[in-house]
C-alpha cells in the first residue's frame, strides 16, 4: 500500500512548462547573488529568458503542439489539459509583460535588488500551478506560492510608507483568507474523505442523493473556499485591501499583481466549482451559484461606481480591477448551469487573456507617468498628454478603450463571451447589469481619454527607456491584435474543459 | 470591392490626414472623397431601382457569428446617398468655417471616422457588425461635440451624448445578444428576417424587443431621451448639421426600420413607437417655439420630426412607411441646409439669439434664397419635397391606421405639422425679415461661398427632386420602400393631389395654423422664456451631477460615492475584516438555516467532560478574551500565547500529541519572532478617540459571532462525520508498516516525516517573510552585536541536551504519563 513512487510513474513531464520555469528561478535567484548591484540589468534579462523559454514551451503546448506529457500527473495531484496550458500562456504572458515593466521603473527608484525577478517568478508559477492543480492541497499550497512572494514585492519600495503598510495589509488580510481557505478543505475534505477535486465530484454526487446532514459539510466547506478565493480575487466584500494596496505597491508589481493574482484565483475557483461540486446540487439547495451571482452583483456594482470619483489613476484602476473581478465572476456564476461549464471557463480565460494585455498595459502608462516619489499619477496629471507624448496618450486610450469593452478592442471580444455564457446560462440578470455597469465604467475610463486629449496642460512623462517601450508596445498591439482578429484567443479557448479528465 | 471602399475610404482618409500637416490644400482636397463615393454610389443606382441588392461577405470571427456582410439595397442606398452628399457639402464647408487649418484638420479627421462608422451602420448585413458601426459613430460623435474642449458646456454636453446614446447603445448590446439567444447565433438581418415567425414566439422577444427600441429611441432623440440633442447643440455646426440632422440620429430610425419587417407588427412595437414618436413630434416643434438659441430651435425641430418618423415605422403600413422613406431624405435636406445656414449667420454675426437677429435678408441675399427653399420645404409648401413629406405622412395617417392610432394620428399628424410649420415661419420672419427684437440690426456680410454653396444646393435639391418626382425621386423611394416592406412595392409619389382630397386638405390646415403662430410667435416665446418642458436633464444631473471635472457631490453617485469612499473604504484594516468576517458569518449562518433540524447535533454527557478539560478551555476563553483587552504589545503576546499553549494541551489531551507538538513550537517560534520585531517597532499607539461604544459593541458582536459560528461548525462537523477516525488506521499500521510500537513515535517521525521536514521549512520561509517585511538590515546589525554571544550560549546548552540522545521522545513519554493515562495514543512499549 505505501509504495514508493517510480518518476515514470509521475508523468513530470506534463508540467513542463512550470519545471522549466521553476529551474530556471532557481538558478536566476543564485546566480543573482553574482551579479554586481549596478548591473541588476542583467538579472532582468536572464528573468526575461527564462520566461520566454518556458512561454514558448506553453505557448506550443496551448496550440496543440504535443510537448511533454498530457493529463493527470504527480499521484494525481497535477494535470495538465487545455485549460493549465491556458493559464501557464497568461501567467507566463504577464510575468514577461511585467519583467519589461519593472526594471526602469526601480532603476529609476534606485531599488537594485534582483530578487525582485526571482519572487516575481515564484508567484507566477503560484498562479500556474493554481490552474493546473486537481488536489484542493495543491491548491492551497499553490495560493501561497503566488500569495506570499506577492505580499513581499508590494513593499519593494520600502521605506516609502504607502509601500509597507499595502504589503502589511495585503500579508494580514491573505492570511486570514488563507485561513478560510484551509478551513473549507478541511470541511471538504470531512465531508467527501478526499482532496481530489474529481473524488469530491463524485463523493459530492452520493452527498446530494444522500442525507441533509451530509450536505451540510459539504455546503459549510465551499461556503468558505468562496470566501477564500474570493479575497484572492478581489470581490466584494472581500475586496477591502486591494485599492490600498494597489495605489501602495510599486507599480510594476501592482500591474503583475493585477492579472497574476486573479488569473492564479480564477483558475483555481473555476476548477474548485464548476469542476468540484455537480451543477445538479443547484436544483436542491440554494448552492454556490446564487452565493457567486450576489457577489459578482456586488462587484460589479461598487468597483464600478466607486472608480468613478477616484482622482488617482492608480487607485481608479483598483477599483476598476474590482469591477473586472466581477465580470469573471459572472462566468464563474454561468458554469453552475448546467451544460455551460465549459463554455464558462473559456469566455473566462478568453477574458482574462484580453484583461491581462490591457491592464497591465494601463499600469506600463502610469509607471511612465509616475515620479519616484509616487506622484505625478493624479487624473489632472494626464491633462494635455496627447500633445507632450502622443504615443503614450494614443496607446493609453486604447487601454481605456479595451477596458470599457468598445468594439475593435480586446475587452469587447471578452466581455461579449462572458455575457453570452450568463445568457445561456439564463442568468440574464447578471447579463443586464454587466452591461449596464459597463456603461457606467465608460464614465471613468473615457474621462482619463478626455483628460489627455481635450484638456490642455503640459504634463511630465518619465523618460521611457526601451524595456518601457516593448512593454507599451507588446500590450497595445495585444489589445489591437485581439480585438480586431480574436481567432488566437478563440483557438486557444476552444479546446478548454474544465471538468477533469475522469 | 467598392462596399469595402465606401465604408472604410473615409476611414482611410482619417488616418492618412492625421499623418499629414494641417496644410490647407490637403484639407481642401478631403471634399472629393465623400464626392467621390458619392459618384460611385450614384452609379449603381440603376441596380438598385431594378431590384437588385449586392452583398459581399468577409468572415471575422466565426466563433461569435461575427461576420462582417455588406449589403447594399435599397434602404442602405438612400441612407448611403444622405450620407456622402451632404458629408461632401459639409467637408466643402468645414474647409471655411474654422478660422486654424489645425482645427479644420482635427475635426476633418474625426469627421471622416464618424462618416466611416455611419455607413458602416447602413451597410452591415450583419446586426453584430452594425452595432461595432453604431458605437463607432457614439464615440466619434463625442469627439466632435466635444470638439470645443475648452468650453465646459461643450464638454458636458458631449458626456452627456455619451452616456445617454451610450447607456442606449448597450442596451442595444443586450438586445441583439438575446436575438442571437433567440436565433441560434444568426445575426444577419436577411437571415433573421426569414425566421421572424419564430422568434415572435420566443420568450425573450418582447425584453429583446424593448432593449433594442430603448437603443434606438436614445440614439433618434426620442422623449424622455431627447434631452442629449439640445444639450449637443455646442459642437461646431457643420457637426450639428451632419450628424444631429442628417445621418447619425436617424441611425435609431434606420434601426428601426431595417427591422420593421422582422420584429414589426406586434403591439409593443405599434404602442412604443407610435405613441412615443406622436409625443416627440408634437413635443419637440412646440419646444422648438421657445428656445433663443437657433440651434436649439432646429435640435428640437430634428427630435420632433424624428419621432413622426419613428411613429410611422411603428405604425408599419405601406403608406406609412413610404411616408417615412420620403420623410428622411426630405428632413435631410432642410434640415441639414438650415444648420449650415445657422452657421454662416453665427459665422458673419457672432449671435444665434434669435431675439437679436433680424433684416438680414438684404445684407445675405444668396444665403436668403436658400433658405427660402429649405424653409418653404420645411413647412411643407409646394411644390417643395417637404411638401410630398407632408402629403404622405396626412395619407399614411389616414389610411389603414390601426384602430388604436386612428383618432389619434391625424390630430397628431396636423398639430405637429402645423407647429413645424410655425417653427419654419418663425426662423425665417426672424432673421431675414422683421426687425430684431431686442437691440438694433446687425452688421453683417453675404457668406463666403462654400458657405452658402451648401444650403443652396440643399435648397435647389429640395426642389428639383419634388418637380422631378418620377425621375429622380421614385428610383430612390421604391428600392427603399421594397426593402423595409416585405412586398416589392410601387408607389406612386405625386405633387399635386386633388383639392378634394382629405390629406391635402388637412396639409393646408395644419400649414394656415403653423403660419398664424409663426406670425405671432414672440408673446408665446416670452411667456415660455427659454424654460423647457419636461425636461429630464434635472433627473440626469441629478444622478450624474452638473460638473464636468469631478462628480458632483450633490449628485446621487456623488452621494453614494462619498458614502463608500469615507465609509466603506478607509483604509482601516479592522474595518477591512469586518466585511470579510461579516459576509463570512452571513453565509454560514444562512447555510446553517438551511440545514438546521436535519443535522446531528453533538449528544454527550455531562460526566464526560473531566475536570481537567474545562479547566483549559476556560484558561483558553479567558486568554483569547484578555488578549483583545490588552494594552500593550507584549501583554497581548503572552495571552495569545497562553491560548496557543493550551491549544496545545488540549491537542495532547486528545490524543495528537504530533499537534501538539508543533502547535508548541510555532507558539514559542512566533514569542520569540514578535520578541524581535518589537525592538524595531515603534511604541504601540492606540487611539483611543476611534474606540466609540458603537464602533467598540460593532466589533464585539461581528467577533462573537465569528467565534460561535466556527464553533458550531467544528461541533456540526465533529458529529456530522462520515468518515472513521484515522486513529484506527494507525493502530492497525503502525507496527506492520512503521516497525515502532510507540504510535506517537512512529507518526512523529515516519508517516509525517515529511510533515515535520515541511512545518520546519514554511517557518523558515515565514521568518524571511518577516525579515523582508520588517526593514531587514537593522534587525541583522541587531542580532549581530546583541545575539551572537545568546547563540553561542545557546549551541552550547543545545549541545548539551543532545547528549540525552532523545529528548523529544523523553518530554512525549512523560505527557503521555501524565496526561493521557488510559488514552488511544500510549503505545504499548510491551506489545
Amino acid at each position: 500500500m505505501f509504495e514508493v513512487p517510480v518518476f515514470d510513474d509521475l508523468n513530470a513531464w506534463a508540467a513542463l512548462p512550470i519545471i522549466l520555469l521553476a529551474l530556471g528561478t532557481s538558478i536566476l535567484l543564485v546566480a543573482d547573488l553574482f551579479i554586481p548591484e549596478d548591473r541588476k540589468r542583467l538579472t532582468a534579462s536572464l528573468a526575461l529568458g527564462g520566461v520566454t523559454v518556458s512561454l514558448v514551451v506553453a505557448m506550443l503546448q496551448a496550440l496543440g503542439v504535443e510537448i511533454g506529457e498530457q493529463g493527470a500527473a504527480f499521484a494525481d495531484m497535477f494535470i495538465a489539459d487545455q485549460f493549465t496550458y491556458v493559464v501557464n500562456v497568461i501567467a507566463l504572458s504577464s510575468a514577461f509583460i511585467g519583467i519589461l515593466v519593472s526594471y526602469d521603473y526601480f532603476e529609476r527608484a534606485e531599488v537594485k535588488r534582483g530578487e525582485y525577478y526571482s519572487l516575481l517568478l515564484f508567484s507566477t508559477m503560484g498562479a500556474m500551478l493554481m490552474g493546473a492543480s486537481r488536489n484542493l492541497v495543491m491548491i492551497f499550497v499553490a495560493l501561497e506560492l503566488l500569495s506570499i512572494p506577492l505580499y513581499l514585492l508590494s513593499a519593494f519600495r520600502k521605506p516609502i510608507a504607502a509601500s509597507e503598510e499595502s504589503a502589511l495589509k495585503y500579508f494580514l488580510l491573505g492570511a486570514f483568507s488563507s485561513g478560510f481557505l484551509v478551513y473549507g478543505i478541511t470541511l471538504l475534505y470531512g465531508a467527501t474523505g478526499t482532496f481530489d477535486i474529481d473524488g469530491i465530484w463524485t463523493a459530492a454526487v452520493e452527498i446530494i442523493d444522500g442525507e441533509i446532514s451530509r450536505q451540510f459539510t459539504l455546503i459549510a466547506g465551499f461556503g468558505l473556499v468562496i470566501v477564500g478565493l474570493g479575497f484572492k480575487v478581489g470581490a466584494v466584500p472581500f475586496h477591502g485591501w486591494q485599492p490600498d494596496v494597489y495605489q501602495g505597491a510599486p507599480t510594476p508589481v501592482t500591474a503583475f499583481m493585477s492579472v497574476t493574482a486573479k488569473t492564479g484565483g480564477f483558475a483555481a475557483m473555476l476548477r474548485v466549482l464548476v469542476a468540484g461540486i455537480p451543477v445538479v446540487v443547484a436544483e436542491d439547495i440554494a448552492m454556490w451559484q446564487d452565493t457567486i451571482q450576489v457577489i459578482a452583483l456586488l462587484t460589479l456594482v461598487l468597483g464600478n461606481f466607486v472608480a468613478i470619483m477616484q482622482d488617482e489613476l492608480k487607485r481608479m484602476l483598483a477599483y476598476s480591477s474590482i469591477a473586472h473581478a466581477g465580470y469573471l465572476l459572472i462566468a464563474v456564476a454561468a458554469g453552475g448551469t448546467e451544460g455551460i461549464g465549459d463554455q464558462a471557463a473559456q469566455s473566462a480565460l478568453i477574458y482574462l487573456l484580453a484583461y491581462t494585455f490591457t491592464n497591465i498595459g494601463a499600469f506600463a502608462v502610469v509607471v511612465a507617468m509616475e515620479h519616484v516619489d509616487y506622484s505625478g499619477t493624479k487624473l489632472n496629471d494626464l491633462k494635455g498628454l496627447s500633445n507632450t507624448n502622443p504615443m503614450l496618450a494614443a496607446v493609453m486610450a486604447l487601454f481605456m478603450f479595451s477596458l470599457t469593452g468598445i468594439p475593435g478592442t480586446a475587452g469587447f471580444v471578452g466581455k461579449w463571451f462572458v455575457f453570452k455564457a450568463a445568457i445561456d446560462a439564463d442568468l440574464v440578470l447578471l447579463a443586464v447589469v454587466g452591461v449596464l455597469t459597463s456603461v457606467v465604467s465608460a464614465f471613468y475610463y473615457l474621462r482619463v481619454v478626455v483628460n489627455m486629449y481635450m484638456e490642455p496642460g503640459t504634463p511630465e512623462t518619465q523618460p521611457e527607456t526601451p524595456s518601457l517601450r516593448w512593454a507599451l508596445g507588446i500590450t497595445a498591439a495585444g489589445t489591437l491584435i485581439l480585438g480586431i482578429l480574436p481567432y488566437f484567443m478563440t483557438e486557444l479557448a476552444e479546446g478548454v474543459t474544465v471538468a477533469l479528465i475522469r | 470591392m467598392f462596399n469595402w471602399l465606401l465604408i472604410f475610404g473615409p476611414m482611410l482618409t482619417a488616418g492618412t490626414l492625421a499623418f499629414l500637416p494641417a496644410h490647407k490644400r490637403f484639407l481642401q482636397l478631403t471634399t472629393l472623397i465623400p464626392l467621390a463615393l458619392f459618384a460611385g454610389l450614384l452609379a449603381h443606382a440603376g441596380d438598385i431601382a431594378d431590384g437588385k441588392t449586392f452583398r459581399t461577405t468577409y468572415q471575422w470571427v466565426d466563433a461569435l457569428g461575427l461576420e462582417l456582410s455588406l449589403v447594399l439595397d435599397g434602404l442602405s442606398f438612400l441612407f448611403a446617398l444622405i450620407i456622402t452628399g451632404i458629408g461632401t457639402l459639409i467637408v466643402f464647408y468645414t474647409n471655411s468655417y474654422f478660422q486654424k487649418d489645425d482645427e479644420t484638420h482635427r475635426f476633418l479627421i474625426y469627421l471622416f471616422i464618424f462618416m466611416s462608422a455611419m455607413l458602416g451602420i447602413v451597410l452591415s448585413g450583419n446586426f453584430l457588425g452594425m452595432f461595432i458601426f453604431w458605437e463607432l459613430t457614439t464615440i466619434s460623435s463625442y469627439l466632435l461635440i466635444g470638439f470645443k474642449h475648452d468650453y465646459s458646456v461643450a464638454r458636458i454636453g458631449a458626456r452627456q451624448a455619451l452616456i445617454v446614446t451610450g447607456g442606449g447603445g448597450l442596451a442595444l448590446l443586450g438586445g441583439i445578444a438575446m436575438v442571437g439567444v433567440m436565433s441560434g447565433g444568426v445575426y444577419d438581418f436577411a437571415a433573421l428576417d426569414a425566421m421572424a415567425g419564430e422568434l415572435a414566439d420566443h420568450a425573450l422577444f418582447e425584453a429583446a424587443l424593448i432593449l433594442i427600441i430603448i437603443g434606438a429611441f436614445t440614439k433618434s432623440a426620442q422623449f424622455p431621451f431627447h434631452f442629449w440633442l439640445p444639450g449637443a447643440m455646442e459642437a461646431p455646426t457643420p457637426a450639428s448639421s451632419f450628424l444631429h440632422s442628417a445621418t447619425m440620429v436617424k441611425a435609431g430610425v434606420y434601426l428601426l426600420a431595417r427591422l420593421a419587417h422582422t420584429f414589426g407588427g406586434g403591439d409593443i412595437w405599434l404602442y412604443a413607437l407610435g405613441s412615443i414618436g406622436l409625443f416627440t413630434f408634437v413635443y419637440g416643434a412646440f419646444m422648438a417655439l421657445s428656445a433663443y438659441d437657433l440651434k436649439a430651435i432646429l435640435a428640437h425641430t430634428t427630435l420632433s420630426w424624428l419621432g413622426v418618423l419613428i411613429a410611422l415605422i411603428g405604425i408599419n403600413t405601406k403608406d406609412s412607411l413610404k411616408a417615412a422613406m420620403v420623410g428622411i431624405l426630405a428632413h435631410a435636406l432642410y434640415k441639414g441646409a438650415l444648420f449650415l445656414v445657422v452657421g454662416a449667420i453665427d459665422y458673419e454675426t457672432g449671435t444665434r439669439d434669435i431675439r437679436k437677429l433680424g433684416r438680414l435678408a438684404g445684407a445675405m441675399p444668396v444665403t436668403a434664397v436658400a433658405s427660402a427653399l429649405v424653409l418653404l420645404s420645411m413647412a411643407g409648401v409646394p411644390p417643395m419635397l417637404g411638401f410630398v413629406a407632408k402629403e404622405t405622412l396626412k395619407v399614411a395617417s389616414l389610411e389603414h391606421v390601426p384602430d388604436a392610432f386612428a383618432a389619434v394620428f391625424p390630430v397628431a399628424a396636423v398639430v405637429g405639422s402645423a407647429l413645424t410649420v410655425a417653427a419654419a415661419t418663425m426662423i425665417g420672419l426672424e432673421i431675414f425679415l422683421r426687425k430684431p427684437q431686442h437691440g438694433e440690426d446687425l452688421y453683417a456680410h453675404e457668406a463666403p461661398l462654400p458657405m452658402w454653396f451648401g444650403p443652396l444646393i440643399l435648397g435647389g435639391l429640395s426642389l428639383i427632386l419634388a418637380l422631378f418626382l418620377h425621375q429622380f425621386l421614385d428610383p430612390i423611394i421604391n428600392p427603399a420602400l421594397s426593402a423595409v416592406y416585405s412586398d416589392p412595392a410601387e408607389v406612386e409619389l405625386y405633387l399635386l393631389p386633388a383639392l378634394d382630397d382629405l390629406a391635402f386638405q388637412l396639409s393646408l390646415l395644419s400649414i394656415a395654423i403653423g403660419v398664424v403662430i409663426g406670425v405671432t410667435n414672440r408673446p408665446l416665446r416670452d411667456s415660455l422664456q427659454n424654460k423647457s418642458l419636461l425636461d429630464p436633464t434635472h433627473v440626469y444631473n441629478k444622478i450624474f451631477g452638473i460638473g464636468d471635472d469631478k462628480v458632483d457631490v450633490r449628485s446621487l453617485l456623488g452621494q453614494g460615492y462619498r458614502f463608500v469612499n469615507r465609509r466603506l473604504q478607509d483604509g482601516i484594516l479592522r474595518h477591512y475584516l469586518n466585511y470579510v468576517f461579516f459576509t463570512f458569518v452571513l453565509i454560514m449562518i444562512a447555510v446553517i438555516i438551511q440545514v438546521w433540524g436535519k443535522l446531528k447535533l453533538p449528544s454527550f454527557e455531562l460526566d464526560e467532560i473531566t475536570l481537567l478539560e474545562t479547566f483549559i478551555a476556560v484558561i483558553i476563553m479567558i486568554s483569547a478574551v484578555a488578549t483583545t483587552f490588552a494594552r500593550r504589545r507584549l501583554g497581548a503576546v503572552v495571552w495569545a500565547g497562553a491560548a496557543g499553549v493550551n491549544i496545545a494541551l488540549l491537542f495532547a489531551l486528545f490524543g495528537a500529541p504530533d499537534l501538539a507538538f508543533t502547535q508548541l513550537l510555532i507558539e514559542v517560534l512566533t514569542l520569540i519572532f514578535l520578541m524581535l520585531a518589537f525592538r524595531l517597532l515603534p511604541r504601540f499607539m492606540q487611539d483611543t478617540s476611534r474606540f466609540t461604544t458603537f464602533r467598540t459593541m460593532r466589533d464585539g458582536v461581528i467577533a462573537v459571532m465569528v467565534g460561535l459560528v466556527f464553533g458550531l461548525l467544528a461541533l456540526l462537523a465533529s458529529s456530522n462525520r462520515e468518515a472513521p477516525p484515522i486513529r484506527y488506521w494507525f493502530e492497525e499500521n503502525a507496527y506492520e508498516l512503521g516497525q515502532g510500537h510507540n504510535i506517537v513515535n512512529v507518526i512523529l517521525v515516519d508517516f509525517r516525516g515529511l510533515d515535520t521536514l515541511g512545518e520546519t521549512t514554511v517557518l523558515v520561509i515565514a521568518a524571511l517573510g518577516v525579515l523582508a517585511l520588517i526593514s531587514p538590515m537593522p534587525l541583522l546589525d541587531m542580532l549581530d552585536k546583541h545575539f551572537k554571544e545568546r547563540v553561542r550560549q545557546q549551541l552550547e546548552a543545545e549541545a548539551a541536551l543532545e547528549k540525552d540522545s532523545s529528548i523529544i521522545s523523553h518530554i512525549y513519554e512523560n505527557i503521555n504519563r501524565v496526561l493521557l493515562a488510559g488514552d488511544d495514543f500510549r503505545g504499548d512499549d510491551n506489545a
